[in-house]
């Protein structure tokens, strides 16, 4: 176990160190000249190179990846230049937004998803609505989703307010309602899909038969010898999913008018505010890799021939 | 036997499967014609909720006490709340809520005073202003005239990057002459100068707040000290401003009647709308008049207003025909060709004004406006002329290439006056192919001539900052000159211009504009298209705020009360 952890920290602070290379030399090799971005309406070159100079944006790349890796290795994340204040401020009340979005749209797809795929895997009558739903709710953009929900809900009835993030849990819970179901939408349709899909090959296997044929009562099937298998694809499958909804709240976080990290990531990406889009980047393949490993973790568990140590 | 079953069964689900697949086309059809509805557009509702058909300079005044209101600012989170740093909407119109300037418009552009309580033009080189004893900075010290001319100096420090230094381009020195006296001298006779103290170039700063927080800082996050009715309460990044009211402010007339201001950012339009419609936002300026209709049963009212605003086509590339210094035909044939009053129509429904030169009559001096308006009349653009355009294309060469036009990205009205332009180009047989660039691309193109490389248009949405053509000619006439891309000289259209700034007549002044207009117009040094009107949404209950474009540079949040 302990060589595990070693073994997925030294793997993550690799991958954390390739892509913040990769990442910081793309922005600068991208066309555009953030500087223009910063001198309004009526700026002569001199004053733009003032600028350049002022935020070190003329400085070779080396010179300025070394500087802001240097500055992450001691805590500091740098800071914007469009905003010109630190990153840390301007992520600190978005990281909460955004953590809070995706924790509650996972929760209604693991939720809502894994008992519904279930469910249409064991009774196929209730198979085929199931299937309808989640036609529907696969071709169903997020932005489609947002505006039918805003339209019916927020607008119509008035019971969700249309733009914001909230405060408090309570409040949260309800602006983020909207959101975390656009967000949701597809992705319950899609875990449902790979539930029911997983389940019903499991109710073929041989064991499954076996077990039935022994007088096993059908429940503890179920439970034992169907769903625990089937879990293995579902994990993976979950465990990625959560992970992408960070970069898949980019469309809702702009639908719904919330500050989140995706929307201020594809903003700094466009204005080139290389610390910005550093700092989430990083944000997000931290996150791809920690969900990486808890779901190798988890399917150790759920399969010992998928033990940890990988010594098979 | 047990084959014949499977099959039936087999059958059965693929019927099924039809049926379901049937169903499931049926509800996304449902759904995607709920969004589309949901989008706007209906051409149906073209009609103007509430809206008076007459522009406005402000909205009724309302004097009720209102606890707490919400503002969106359409075009994003303001970068900073600096004047001096302050370049685009947002930026200004925050910097205006929390910053005095040394003189003040009212929303009908009045020059009144402001920190400066008079001031006096000495001679053609020399002014001065008296400034006011009474004015406070939030934190209650007084507003000295060491702090005016702190702020006024800034500007004129390169190394602070002032986005307005060349407001203070003719100023030869500033200095304190008297207790509460300063005098401006100039190196030559400047007569925007004390218009553009109106501005947020001429805003008023705390000496010793900004020595200690630092030039680079000050205006970014909460890092403000300003004079004016509402304070900087909070800024949570990405999420909203709140502004608080100053109830000690020296002007009886602006002491804020709303205590607290929620300045969001939203700038997805069909959030907007959407917001708009539900009551979570009370009012907002710019409403894309493509959201207009969408608007229908808002609870408020939609007020439109003189802009300064101005669409035109700026060529880019002087080695090309249609960049020409030396041979406007092709401009002018493609001026020629476009249908303004369609733009006007069609994109804007009505709610802008035609504009045949590149400064709009919104910029007029009131008291020369014959001597513009005489002018005005004499130059061509009211009607597409195809024809003539066409003649006037006639033998030349190179027009076979199809014309890049950059636009900014993502705005509909821009989109659509961009296809007007394309298709009238086309009537006279020129190729122009769009090209959507987002800000900072589009930033690049105004500023770095590599760039420009490739595209030989721009369709620039601009706004001239105070009503005087002779603000917005100086970027196009000149030796580098912002938008003078193709090297347009003409010394004749220099020296009239540089004479009439030196001008304080206005009708003298009017004259050797119109003298100069003339001339570049004839010569077709942009292709100008029109002056939309200013948009300003209020919800039932309040009123009062300004509706001209003077809602950038004077705090009119404070003029906003309750109406019952």
């Amino acid at each position: 176990m302990a060589l595990f952890v070693l073994k997925r920290v030294a793997a993550l602070v690799v991958t954390l160190l390739v892509a913040s290379f990769l990442i910081y030399g793309s922005l600068y090799l991208a066309p555009g000249d953030p500087a223009t971005q910063l001198a309004g309406g009526r700026a002569t070159p001199e004053m733009l190179d003032q600028i350049r100079e002022r935020y070190q944006l003329d400085e070779p790349f080396v010179t300025r990846y070394w500087d802001w890796l240097t500055g992450v290795v001691q805590g500091d994340l740098g800071q914007s230049f469009v905003y010109r204040q630190s990153v840390s401020s301007l992520l600190t009340p978005r990281v909460g937004n955004t953590v809070f979005l995706v924790v509650y749209a996972a929760v209604l797809i693991l939720g809502v998803g894994i008992p519904l795929g279930l469910s249409s895997a064991l009774h196929r009558r209730l198979g085929s609505g199931v299937t309808v739903a989640t036609a529907i709710g696969m071709a169903t953009p997020a932005f489609v989703a947002a505006i039918v929900l805003i339209t019916i809900f927020a607008v119509g009835l008035g019971w969700f307010p249309v733009f914001g993030p909230g405060e408090g849990f309570v409040d949260r819970l309800w602006h983020l309602t909207l959101p975390a179901l656009a967000l949701a939408f597809s992705w319950v349709a899609y875990s449902t899909q790979v539930t029911k899909a997983s389940v019903r090959e499991e109710l073929g296997r041989e064991h499954v038969e076996t077990a039935r044929s022994r007088g096993i009562p059908w429940p503890l099937i179920v439970r034992r010898h169907i769903f625990r298998n089937a879990l293995i694809p579902i994990t993976t499958v979950a465990g990625l999913t959560v992970a992408g909804l960070i970069a898949g709240a980019v469309v809702v976080e702009q639908a719904f008018g919330l500050n989140g990290l995706g929307s201020f990531l594809v903003q700094a990406a466009s204005q080139k505010d290389f610390a910005v889009v550093q700092a989430i980047s990083l944000l997000l393949v931290s996150t791809f890799v920690i969900a990486n490993a808890v779901v190798d973790l988890l399917n150790g568990v759920l399969d010992p021939r998928q033990r940890l140590g990988g010594s098979s | 036997m047990v084959a014949r079953s499977h099959e039936d069964r087999r059958r059965r689900s693929v019927h099924r499967l039809r049926l379901l697949l049937v169903a499931a086309l049926a509800l996304t059809a449902l759904l995607l014609a709920i969004a589309v509805s949901a989008c706007g557009g209906s051409d149906e509702s073209s009609g103007d909720k509430g809206a008076a058909s007459e522009l406005q300079y402000s909205t009724p005044p309302a004097d009720g006490v209102v606890d707490e209101i919400t503002w969106n600012l359409g075009y994003g989170e303001p970068t900073t709340v600096d004047p001096l740093k302050a370049g685009d909407y947002g930026p200004c119109f925050i910097a205006s809520q929390m910053h005095d300037t040394l003189v003040r418009y009212t929303p009908e552009w009045e020059l009144k005073p402001c920190i400066a309580e008079s001031w006096d033009q000495v001679d053609d080189l020399t002014l001065v202003y008296t400034i006011r004893q009474d004015a406070k900075f939030w934190d209650g010290s007084p507003v000295t005239v060491e702090d005016v001319l702190f702020s006024m100096k800034r500007h004129m420090d390169p190394e602070t990057g002032s986005i307005w230094a060349a407001f203070y381009s003719y100023v030869e020195s500033i200095e304190q002459t008297g207790d509460w006296e300063i005098t401006v001298k100039f190196a030559k006779p400047d007569e925007l100068f004390n218009k553009e103290m109106g501005t947020v170039g001429g805003a008023i700063v705390k000496k010793d707040y900004v020595e200690k927080v630092g030039e680079a800082k000050y205006g970014s996050g909460e890092n403000v000290m300003g004079s004016g009715p509402y304070k900087m309460a909070s800024w949570k990044p990405g999420q909203e401003i709140v502004l608080e009211a100053n109830p000690d402010y020296w002007d009886p007339e602006l002491v804020p009647k709303v205590a607290k201001v929620t300045v969001k950012f939203i700038s997805d339009t069909s959030t907007v709308t959407s917001a708009i419609l539900s009551g979570e936002i009370d009012g907002a300026y710019g409403i894309p008049a493509t959201n207009i209709p969408a608007l229908e049963s808002a609870p408020g009212t939609i007020y439109y207003g003189p802009s300064l605003t101005v669409v035109e086509v700026v060529p880019t590339n002087g080695d090309t025909p249609m960049g020409d210094p030396n041979d406007p035909d092709v401009r002018t044939a493609l001026s020629m060709a476009v249908d303004r009053q369609s733009i006007v129509d069609t994109v804007f429904n009505g709610h802008a004004v035609l504009n045949k030169t590149f400064t709009p009559p919104s910029a007029w001096d009131p008291e020369a406006i014959d001597v513009y308006q005489a002018a005005y009349d004499e130059i061509p653009g009211d009607k597409p002329d195809i024809e003539g355009a066409k003649a006037l294309l006639e033998g030349k060469e190179g027009l076979d290439k199809p014309l890049v036009m950059a636009m900014a990205a993502g705005n509909e009205e821009e989109l659509r006056v961009s296809s007007i332009v394309q298709q009238a180009a086309k009537d006279i047989g020129i190729t122009i192919e769009l090209k959507p660039l987002n800000a900072m691309d589009l930033a690049n193109v105004f500023y770095v001539p590599e760039y420009r490389k490739g595209i030989d248009l721009v369709m620039t949405w601009g706004w001239l900052d105070i009503p005087d053509p002779l603000d917005y000619t100086s970027l196009f006439f000149g030796e580098g000159a912002l938008f003078n891309w193709i090297d347009y000289r003409n010394a004749e259209v220099e020296a009239l211009l540089d004479e009439a700034r030196q001008t304080f007549d206005p009708t003298q002044r009017a004259e050797k504009f119109v003298d100069a207009q003339a001339i570049y117009t004839a010569d077709t040094v942009v292709v100008p298209l029109v002056n939309p009107d200013e948009s300003l949404y209020m919800s039932d209950g309040i009123s009062g705020a300004p509706c001209s474009f003077a809602y950038m540079w004077i705090p009119g949040l404070a003029m906003i009360g309750g109406t019952e």
